[in-house]
């Protein structure tokens, strides 16, 4: 597939001949990368899938004030990520249950996933990387599985580079230590 | 220094990711999108106009309650109303003669006129000498006085 860069992509959705082209490359080009961060977030596959729709409903509607001060990228990313926490909240609001249950059921989701098709140690893993607390395990996932840049990082949580290095030292060195443990 | 993807390399399995997808979700995703955006776009468009008569809209809903409610108090008083006359027969004629000005002595004429078999009193002299003899009152000092 051809990809197009930012610039080029703005130009074409404001143009209102091709907005719903250039949209549908966007989403195309985009959906992937935005799919696997909020699925790590939130694990099952119909959340994701549902908490993607939200994600680029707000940017179909957003991206005409788009002011280009960060990267288009950035700023998916951004909207993804907070769509996928506002979606743990509310879950938690729902259920009336505290973070730590939350992230026990989803534990216990990927037991059950009928889209989790690890092995035994990779279970293990993933099961270390949910006992993260919530900022940690975002940076975690961001820096070791998306390979993201501290500076982009930085503008997506809104944290210093320090505090996100410093951060994702101390998930890697909880996982190893859980996996040692178990 | 470890690297980190050392360090879990056992727990990956290469590249192979464990998270898996619906066959042909991405291929259909973008389709999915496009319509919702369709629908999305209808309520927006009619919350839009909800929203903005939403003021317009409370005036005459009001407006309609109170208008409601007022032809029904409004019924609910005339069934309850009772036909009372405020003049007499008298009174009415002489309004009807258009007599505004009226004078007291016609006035007391009136009420007066229709009394039948008014019993008169009669004081004879005698009697009141007898009560003033028997009360023991001088008949002398009362012809003084006056």
């Amino acid at each position: 597939m051809l990809e197009y860069s930012d610039t080029e992509l703005l130009k074409l959705f404001r143009n209102e001949d091709s907005k719903s082209y250039a949209f549908n490359l966007l989403v195309r080009q985009y959906q992937k990368i935005l799919y696997w961060h909020i699925r790590k977030i939130v694990i099952n596959h119909e959340d994701t899938n549902d908490i993607l729709q939200e994600t680029f409903l707000k940017i179909w509607f957003g991206l005409e004030k788009f002011r280009a001060d960060s990267k288009l990228y950035t700023w998916m990313y951004r909207i993804a990520t907070n769509e996928a926490l506002s979606f743990l909240k509310q879950k938690r609001r729902k259920y009336l249950l505290p973070i730590v249950d939350v992230e026990k059921s989803m534990m216990n989701s990927l037991e059950s996933d009928a889209f989790f098709e690890g092995d035994e140690m990779q279970k293990i893993f993933q099961l270390a990387i949910l006992k993260l607390p919530q900022k940690q395990r975002l940076v975690f996932n961001m820096k070791y599985f998306d390979e993201m840049k501290y500076e982009d990082m930085s503008k997506i949580l809104n944290t210093s580079v320090g505090a996100l290095k410093a951060s994702y030292h101390h998930a890697v060195k909880k996982i190893k230590l859980f996996l040692e443990s178990d | 220094m470890e690297k980190t993807s050392d360090i879990f390399k056992n727990y990956e399995n290469g590249e192979n990711n464990p998270f898996k997808v619906p066959k042909d979700y991405f291929e259909e995703f973008p389709t999915i999108i496009q319509s919702k955006i369709v629908e999305n776009k209808k309520t927006l468009l009619q919350n839009r106009l909800f929203f903005n008569f939403k003021p317009q809209i409370a005036i005459a809903f009001a407006s309609i309650i109170i208008i409601f409610f007022s032809f029904i108090s409004y019924n609910l008083f005339l069934e309850n109303k009772s036909q009372v006359p405020l003049i007499s027969d008298e009174m009415k004629e002489i309004i009807e003669l258009e007599t505004y000005d009226i004078d007291e002595e016609f006035l007391l004429y009136a009420l007066f006129e229709n009394e039948e078999n008014k019993e008169e009193i009669v004081i004879d002299n005698s009697d009141l000498i007898n009560y003033l003899m028997q009360n023991e009152i001088d008949y002398n000092i009362i012809y003084s006085e006056l």
